[in-house]
């Protein structure tokens, strides 16, 4: 066993070099940053994923509110319609992943989901001056699931800001903009909110 | 010349960079010292002691980690994105799982709100927290009741995140969209609560 064991070992040096090469090759190589752009790429992808999925839900949410207000103020017409409007203007920009790297269709749908968030604020605004609207469960439930929606926009939203800062940053400095020219050159600096969508749609509940 | 314009740049970022930092930065957040962290000093002792007993059981039982924690000040910030913030910055529940509650309350600002981690949104759904804070919550601090408020809180959590709302929990997640499982589960929730 061990006259074996001393036979193959120096047969075996060569071999076991080779892949340690490899590996320290790899680890000088990724401590360098060469994956850094298209890692930050993918991060802020998911991002955005989650900013598009969170304005989804919002949209699902508004047929049944709006329905729900209707029964109780129908004369608000106007109101209605100009939600119901504004949100199939939202959901006509398809949002596609590649949506944040042409600023333009980036602009439309920032605009449309804005606009979104206007008629909303007028529809709940309306909404208060139903007393039975207001104490209808069906109601608050919708309003509840919408102002949280709401919240989850404004972190998905702050979260996409952030992870685009660390991409378009990486893009823009050293070492990332060798690498950039080297391998990535059609890396593109992502788009970025330009209105701030922080205005709060319901006033907060004090006590 | 070329390599002076590189650093400079180079320096620009840096200081871009910090720039961008500091007001991150300049956030502070208390300390997680343990399951209720009563940094406005408004909790009583004997609260604090109850609740975090209650709450280390229920972590027992389920695995949800629920905290209470009431702050000094918002620091300007919106009391939803304080909240998250300090959800995030605690790391609370299992990372897997993200099976954490938050109860902030923050006196000064008159503020209060539940955070609740992904995982347990089907449990605690916003419909659920909005009810808890609106009917058991905001009267208790209004009346300046915070230890009571904590308590009836860390209740009502409890309730919805354990047995005593499996039913409602259920309808909830079957029939998210329809107009009578809501009216049903609120109606239930309050009842749950009398």
């Amino acid at each position: 066993m061990s006259l074996s064991f001393v036979a193959a070992a120096p047969r075996r040096r060569f071999p076991i070099i080779a892949p340690t090469l490899v590996v320290l090759l790899g680890l000088l190589v990724s401590g360098c940053g060469i994956n850094r752009i298209p890692t930050y790429e993918e991060q802020a992808k998911a991002k955005w994923a989650e900013v598009e999925n969170q304005y989804q839900r919002r949209s699902d949410l508004i047929p049944n509110l709006v329905e729900t207000v209707k029964g109780y103020a129908r004369q608000e017409r106007e109101v209605l319609e100009a939600v119901t409007a504004a949100r199939s203007r939202a959901t006509s920009i398809q949002a596609t992943p590649d949506l944040i790297n042409n600023p333009d269709a980036f602009k439309k749908f920032q605009d449309a989901q804005l606009a979104l968030t206007g008629a909303l604020s007028r529809l709940l605004a309306v909404s208060e001056r139903y007393p039975d609207l207001k104490s209808n469960q069906n109601f608050i439930a919708l309003q509840a699931q919408l102002e949280g929606t709401e919240n989850r926009i404004a972190v998905a939203r702050r979260d996409y800001i952030e992870a685009v800062r660390i991409y378009n940053t990486e893009l823009k400095t050293y070492p990332g903009i060798w690498w950039a020219k080297l391998l990535y050159a059609n890396n593109k600096p992502m788009a970025e909110f330009t209105v701030a969508e922080d205005v709060r749609r319901t006033p907060q509940v004090k006590f | 010349m070329r390599a002076l314009q590189h650093l400079r740049l180079a320096a620009l970022a840096l200081v871009a960079m910090l720039a961008l930092a500091l007001p991150a930065a300049a956030q502070t957040f208390p300390t997680l010292s343990g399951r209720v962290v009563d940094d406005a000093r408004v909790l009583s002792a004997e609260t604090r002691e109850a609740l975090t007993a209650r709450l280390a059981a229920l972590e027992a039982r389920n695995s949800d980690q629920v905290v209470v924690a009431t702050v000094r000040s918002l620091e300007g910030h919106t009391i939803e994105d304080y909240a998250n913030r300090l959800f995030r910055r605690w790391g609370l529940g299992q990372a897997a799982k993200n099976n954490g509650v938050l109860l902030l309350i923050a006196p000064n600002d008159r503020r209060v709100r539940i955070e609740v981690g992904y995982g347990l949104e089907g449990m605690l759904p916003d419909a659920v927290a909005k009810l808890i804070i609106e009917n058991d919550l905001i009267p208790a601090l209004r009346a300046g009741r915070f230890d009571r408020a904590a308590s009836v809180g860390v209740d009502d959590i409890t309730r919805a995140l354990t047995g005593g709302a499996a039913d409602w929990q259920q309808r909830t997640r079957a029939a998210p969209q329809t107009a009578n499982a809501h009216t049903q589960d609120l109606r239930e929730a309050g009842e749950h609560r009398r």
